[in-house]
């Protein structure tokens, strides 16, 4: 193989071994020639990692390797990681009653207490006007009902009812925006319709070491449990703040806005289960377990009237005119909405 | 050249050829990460294993990348990989997937990954790669453990999210501190990391400029 020489001084190239003692061009000695890398080399290869073809079909060739390579991990991997969410879901309803349950509700045993409290059959689906839809509670994503932060119309909202030690929890699903991105949670009501029995809250993306503890820190959920979603039967859930107000849970130091978040999250998820929890406080049982608070309430209109009146309130009020005006529990305390309904 | 790089390939990045507070590579993940020990851990960890990965990946690939796409090539490599690992830690290790799941923006757009491809993996081999993955992940990962634990303590007044002061107060009756809320902030992430740079150069006049 021939190498080449180029002489540096007149650019004549000459084959050989080594350089020319002399250039034929110019007379310079060989010291002035520099040997030239082989072109041909490369070429004899095919592969020319600069042309334009080779670096089309390049990026075409990994665009499909990686494409496959993505797709079969995301398929192939597919029901495990379902399965892992599935759990994950379980543990953050589950985690929402953890007080009531006594211990603490991890993913390894999450799975476990589920079926312990058979949840399966335990669930249901109501609509915003709180009638029973025919529905599975459990693959609802939270997410799909609501728009803007505020409840869909036509959502079916999931409830999962747990059983512990005699008592109902009625565990509903919150979802919301935080500060960075979505915040989401499950809030569990004992069966007065109102009072919080314990709360779990998860983020996608709140800061680290202050948003982040609405999940972190196991004392914020802590701080929901006997606060109250009714107060004098008017709709005003628990707020989230570092004011002094009545029925709230202290705001995270140093996160004011993910807190504030949480408040409307709340709030607004609530809105949705409204008409469903009035209807528990309604039922039967319910009315038993609020005799005390009701009679409060009632004394301002008339003693005599207690019991029918409390009446009134959940059913002829949810049947009667006020129906229409959507803020039945709220509107019925007004003179005008008695009228109405009287 | 190759006999000349090797020994300080893995302990360079360590400290005196630091990415972070030499290179100035992955200044903005160091600010996000660095509230908590735990968090700047699990990005330490990550990123020195999406690093080395790459790293040989790209360090094997080399001779084939057109040069023009190179830059695109290897983000798609460290997409792919973090992807992918990232997939396989939701079906197996689904908690170390969730602690993961925010970091995986902030690791493919980490510039000491294509830091390194570009200036490392580029034109070396596999094993050097390798070597040059790990000594930039780790030594990241310390100055972003050094960093949190000045946060975190006297932020929060806890390391790895276990309350020291709180104790130390409980145990001694001594009280009068009040968190710092100002190391909770990035602007104190800046500032400790100026002081780490400061400290590192005072003792290697070399890295002085001139």
């Amino acid at each position: 193989m021939a190498k080449k020489f180029r002489c540096t001084v007149c650019g004549y190239i000459h084959e050989g071994d080594k350089a020319p003692a002399e250039c034929p061009v110019c007379k310079q000695p060989s010291s002035m020639f520099e040997e030239i890398a082989d072109e041909s080399k490369p070429a004899k290869k095919g592969l020319n990692t600069n042309s334009n073809v080779y670096t089309i079909v390049y990026a075409l060739i990994l665009t499909v390797l990686v494409a496959v390579l993505l797709t079969v991990a995301a398929v192939g991997l597919a029901p495990q990681q379902k399965a892992n969410s599935d759990n994950e879901k379980k543990q953050q309803i589950l985690s929402a009653v953890a007080e009531k349950l006594g211990k603490e509700v991890t993913f390894t045993n999450a799975a476990d207490i589920w079926s312990e409290l058979d949840m399966d059959n335990n669930t249901l689906v109501v609509d915003v006007n709180g009638n029973t839809v025919n529905a599975n509670a459990f693959s609802i994503e939270p997410k799909s009902l609501f728009k803007g932060g505020i409840v869909k119309d036509d959502a079916q909202l999931p409830v999962f009812k747990a059983n512990i030690a005699g008592n109902t929890y009625y565990i509903m699903c919150m979802y919301g925006s935080g500060l960075w991105d979505a915040i989401w949670g499950y809030i569990a009501v004992e069966a007065d319709g109102s009072t919080i029995a314990g709360a779990s809250f998860d983020h996608k993306g709140e800061t680290a070491g202050l948003g982040a503890k609405i999940k972190d820190d196991p004392n914020f959920a802590k701080a929901f449990i006997g606060k109250t979603i009714f107060t004098n039967g008017e709709f005003a859930p628990v707020v989230v703040t570092k004011k002094n107000v009545e029925n709230k849970v202290d705001a995270i130091t140093g996160a004011t806005k993910t807190s504030d978040y949480v408040g409307d999250m709340i709030r607004n998820s609530l809105t949705g289960y409204k008409a469903y929890l009035l209807s528990i406080q309604g039922s039967e049982q319910a009315q038993c377990n609020k005799e005390q608070e009701c009679c409060g309430k009632c004394k301002n209109e008339g003693e005599g009237q207690c019991a029918g009146k409390c009446k009134d309130n959940a059913e002829g009020c949810g049947e009667g005119q006020c129906k229409g005006e959507g803020d039945c529990g709220g509107n019925c305390k007004d003179v005008e909405c008695n009228n109405v309904v009287k | 050249m190759a006999a000349e790089k090797k020994p300080g390939v893995f302990t360079g990045p360590l400290w005196t050829n630091n990415p972070v507070v030499v290179q100035v590579l992955g200044i903005c993940s160091a600010l996000a990460v660095t509230t908590q020990m735990k968090p700047a851990l699990v990005m330490g960890i990550s990123l020195t294993c999406v690093l080395a990965f790459a790293n040989v990946i790209i360090s094997l690939l080399r001779k084939t990348i057109p040069n023009r796409i190179r830059i695109i090539v290897q983000l798609v490599v460290v997409a792919a990989l973090v992807i992918i690992v990232n997939q396989i830690l939701k079906a197996f290790a689904f908690e170390v997937s969730k602690q993961l799941s925010v970091y995986v923006g902030l690791i493919i757009t980490n510039c000491i990954l294509m830091g390194r491809l570009e200036a490392f993996a580029l034109g070396n081999k596999p094993w050097p790669a390798l070597m040059d993955g790990l000594g930039n992940g780790i030594g990241y990962a310390l100055i972003l453990l050094a960093v949190a634990t000045f946060r975190e303590f006297f932020g929060a007044g806890t390391l790895f999210g276990i309350d020291v002061i709180a104790r130390f107060v409980n145990e001694t009756g001594y009280d009068g501190y009040q968190n710092c809320g100002f190391f909770v902030m990035p602007s104190a992430a800046l500032i400790l990391l100026g002081c780490i740079i400061w400290y590192l150069r005072s003792k290697n006049p070399e890295l002085q400029d001139k």
